[in-house]
């Protein structure tokens, strides 16, 4: 199954060119991350706090039987051990997808560092201390507050510190299902091929850790009582906002979620702004790369998001487990289209005109100057291909095996780096390449991608993908989504594609554009 | 007659099922300062710990004031009963004041009052107020010690339990501190119980001495019955092995109580020498005695009580 999602903003990172380009993504991404650092930090306190909760009130009643307190280091030692993808994979049936399940894995692997150190501070006690407390007549709740906590304080400190340094670094992980943060970043970067971003992603969790662990430094040598007034403090401004943020949940919302990437954002954005066309009251809350196929496919059965768009060919491949691939693209959405309303209850809209498959792409000028249109028109020039491709394409037997077999063509092939091919086509030492059909660098780099007039490759496009309880719904989100139906070329995808990645537009100002210039809303 | 403030009657105490105090029968009177003697193992901590409940008793009946200590709830029990630890145990957390005004502070005391006390017992033990925000840890082991007593007297308890509690410091801070305890026990008359291994400092401290063995009594008496007449062999080795086994630690009190004061009226010769308290030890009197015929001994309030010379320390020299 080729990842028919991947738009490579693969952009040249040599010598000080890297530097201007990391200050130019980070001007151009101010906003994404300061929301992301917003995300990153309130799973992460929530996580601290939730496992800061669990573990100091477990030490304390279990100081007492170090047998189960044994079992107790154990079994958080052994928690610790798991995977963190594999225990978010895990969560995901129980929990769905989004802040919950991140939550729940981070306040797992918070537990052992404030559990143990909560109980090794508390047995550490000086006996003696303990006597003289009980001798003066304190009582067990008076003798812990007065006098052990105080005295434990700083070890447990050192404990939250350290599951929080974990908390910060793990978070990163939470974007793969969906609940954001700096995460984002990185996923994001790998995608694209991006290093900035990546590097933006992981300073910031680094500086964030740093400075969080200097704020507890800060926390370890305050006087007990202050300590316990500022949680008391945050705990009560932290679940008043919790609260907040629940109760305007409750309304009556549409979220739209996409995978990772700037395509699904640039469409997701349109779904809205066609909502809102109709209906300007609606709320519409938008959830950019969220994850990937199933990550989405599971959060729209539980409800947890409402709409995202779906490619027909990944619904076969993916989604339904179809048993034969038809050959028309009509009749591999109408199949999809059937057999999602059967077994899952699903209503996917009718499919947009672009084509995001596997291609075989020239330069435009050498396309013009050789007249060639399709992939069969690459006989006439055989002896003067030089191809450059990337592994995968030439190791899967759907990529350059068929392409030789079915359209009869034999050229010298280079393996390459999917970034490195693009720079080589520019540089006319290659002269034909595989690509995505909506890869931004087809515009970047003035290419043209040739008809597959034998369709032998397979056939995604993209369409609205709901549960059917919500089409019946609303039917008038229905009715504005299905105007993208038969919409956007290839040409203009890469456009927009170009535009994102490597103009650094915003996708939503793209996506508004486009559909103001093809009449799709009102101005 | 007045009845005992704390009273032991058939107390045993029984650890894994080993008997560790058997059959113990004793009365503390009120305002006697009593001293627990014994060397480690003999159950005189164990005993001490079972007034306040810190150890419980496996059989027999233990009354404060005529009541028996179950029928106090524990907060009462303790509150009315100061606690010294051998390992003196200040919070260390807290800072002096707040150390000192723990038993206050639970009592509900008001602040006010709880903060002229903590700076008149700070007098009362020669720290000058500076000492009340200080954390433990700044302090010297005797001056932490002298906050621990002054911890234990702020409920102002009829009864005070004291467990070893100079043991752990050098001997300078340890004179100091018996001269202290015995002029606070003058002040305040409160009942005290004192646990030591050291014969010297019972011997000192004790208005009737309690000796212990494998977890039984041995001998109950005053100082001077003990010194001449031992109720059994071991209480006289135990005595013995112990008595004057340090010339230096040898006080006047006990050169007196053996009958070495210098035959001599109090005239204006005794009044001119120069002088030593009853709780200053041989050493002292010998250095004096090198440079001046005759020393003087004065009480607590400087009254000249007697003299020793030459000859009549020569004399108790002899004896040993």
């Amino acid at each position: 199954m080729p990842a028919c999602q991947l738009n490579g903003a693969r952009i040249e990172n040599l010598g000080v060119k890297k530097v201007a380009n990391f200050m130019q993504t980070l001007d151009a991404r101010k906003v994404a991350l300061v929301q992301a650092l917003g995300q990153h930090l309130e799973i992460s306190f929530w996580a601290l706090l939730i496992a800061v909760m669990i573990a100091i009130p477990l030490a304390i009643w279990v100081r007492r039987f170090p047998k189960i307190a044994q079992v107790i280091l154990q079994l958080t030692g052994v928690l610790q051990t798991i995977p963190s993808l594999a225990l978010l994979g895990l969560l995901i049936p129980l929990v769905g997808i989004g802040t919950v399940p991140a939550i729940i894995a981070l306040v797992v692997y918070a537990l052992l560092p404030i559990f143990q150190n909560t109980y090794v501070g508390l047995t550490e006690i000086d006996p003696s201390t303990e006597e003289a407390a009980d001798a003066m007549g304190m009582s067990r709740s008076r003798k812990l507050l007065r006098v052990e906590l105080p005295m434990a304080m700083p070890i447990i400190i050192s404990g939250i510190r350290t599951s929080m340094v974990l908390i910060i670094g793990t978070a990163t992980l939470a974007a793969l299902i969906g609940a954001g943060g700096l995460g984002n970043f990185i996923l994001l970067g790998i995608d694209r091929n991006n290093t900035s971003l990546i590097l933006i992603g992981a300073i910031s969790a680094a500086l964030l850790a740093i400075m969080m662990s200097f704020l507890i430094s800060i926390l370890q040598k305050m006087k007990f009582k202050y300590v316990l007034i500022l949680l008391s403090a945050i705990i009560v401004v932290g679940g008043g906002v919790a609260g907040y943020t629940t109760i305007s949940q409750l309304n009556n919302k549409v979220v739209i979620a996409g995978k990772l990437g700037a395509e699904p954002e640039i469409l997701i954005n349109m779904y809205r702004d066609l909502i809102r066309d109709k209906d300007p009251r609606m709320d519409v809350e938008l959830k950019p790369n969220f994850g990937k196929t199933s990550f989405l496919f599971s959060a729209l059965k539980s409800n947890q998001i409402n709409v995202y768009p779906e490619f027909t060919g990944t619904v076969l491949e993916t989604l339904t487990h179809a048993k034969q691939t038809p050959k028309s693209p009509r009749a591999i959405y109408q199949l999809g289209k059937n057999q999602l309303a059967q077994q899952d209850r699903m209503t996917y809209l009718k499919p947009m005109a672009y084509n995001n498959t596997y291609g075989i792409a020239v330069k435009t000028s050498f396309a013009k100057r050789n007249k060639l249109r399709t992939i069969q028109d690459l006989q006439s020039v055989q002896g003067k291909l030089k191809a450059g491709m990337s592994m995968e394409f030439m190791d899967r037997s759907d990529g350059l095996k068929l392409v030789e077999r079915r359209y009869h063509l034999k050229f010298p092939v280079k393996g390459m780096e999917p970034e490195l091919r693009y720079r080589a086509i520019h540089d006319n030492q290659i002269n034909v390449i595989d690509c995505y059909s909506t890869d931004s660098e087809l515009r970047q780099y003035h290419l043209t991608v040739l008809k597959d007039n034998k369709h032998i490759f397979p056939t995604y496009q993209g369409a609205p993908l709901m549960t059917t309880k919500f089409a019946k719904k609303h039917p008038q989100i229905v009715t504005s989504l299905n105007k993208l139906a038969g919409k956007i070329s290839e040409k203009q995808i890469q456009e927009m594609n170009y535009e994102v990645n490597v103009l650094e537009k915003s996708p939503a100002s793209v996506a508004h554009h486009y559909l103001i210039k093809h009449h799709l809303i009102r101005e | 007659m007045v009845a005992p403030l704390i009273e032991f009657k058939n107390v045993s105490k029984k650890f894994d099922g080993k008997t560790v105090i058997s059959d113990l029968n004793l009365g503390i009177m009120p305002g006697e300062l009593f001293v627990l003697v014994g060397s480690s193992g003999s159950g005189k901590t164990t005993t001490l710990k079972m007034i306040n409940r810190l150890l419980e008793k496996s059989s027999g009946t233990i009354t404060v004031a005529g009541r028996g200590i179950e029928d106090y709830s524990l907060t009462d029990l303790r509150w009315q009963i100061g606690y010294v630890l051998q390992q003196i145990a200040l919070f260390p957390t807290m800072t002096v004041a707040k150390n000192v005004s723990v038993v206050p502070d639970m009592q509900r005391v008001s602040g006010r009052k709880v903060r002229g006390l903590v700076d008149n017992l700070l007098a009362e033990v020669g720290l000058d107020a500076s000492f009340r925000n200080r954390m433990p840890i700044e302090l010297s082991g005797g001056q932490q010690q002298r906050v621990g007593i002054i911890r234990a007297l702020a409920g102002k308890p009829p009864i005070i339990l004291m467990d070893e509690p100079f043991s752990a410091l050098d001997p300078l801070a340890r004179e100091s501190l018996q001269k202290l305890i015995l002029k606070l026990h003058t002040k305040y008359q409160n009942t005290i119980v004192f646990v030591t291994h050291d014969m010297d400092e019972a011997l000192k401290l004790g208005d009737r001495i309690g000796i212990m063995k494998n977890g039984k009594l041995l001998q109950v008496d005053t100082p001077k019955e003990i010194t001449n007449n031992p109720a059994n062999k071991f209480v006289a080795d135990f005595f013995s092995n112990n008595r004057y086994s340090d010339l230096n630690k040898v006080l006047v009190n006990q050169i007196i109580e053996a009958g070495f004061m210098a035959p001599r009226q109090i005239d204006e010769k005794v009044r001119a020498a120069p002088s030593v308290e009853q709780l200053s030890n041989l050493k002292e009197v010998l250095r004096l005695l090198a440079s001046s015929p005759l020393v003087k001994i004065i009480d607590a309030r400087g009254k000249p009580i007697g003299c020793f010379d030459n000859e009549s320390i020569i004399r108790f020299l002899s004896t040993i």
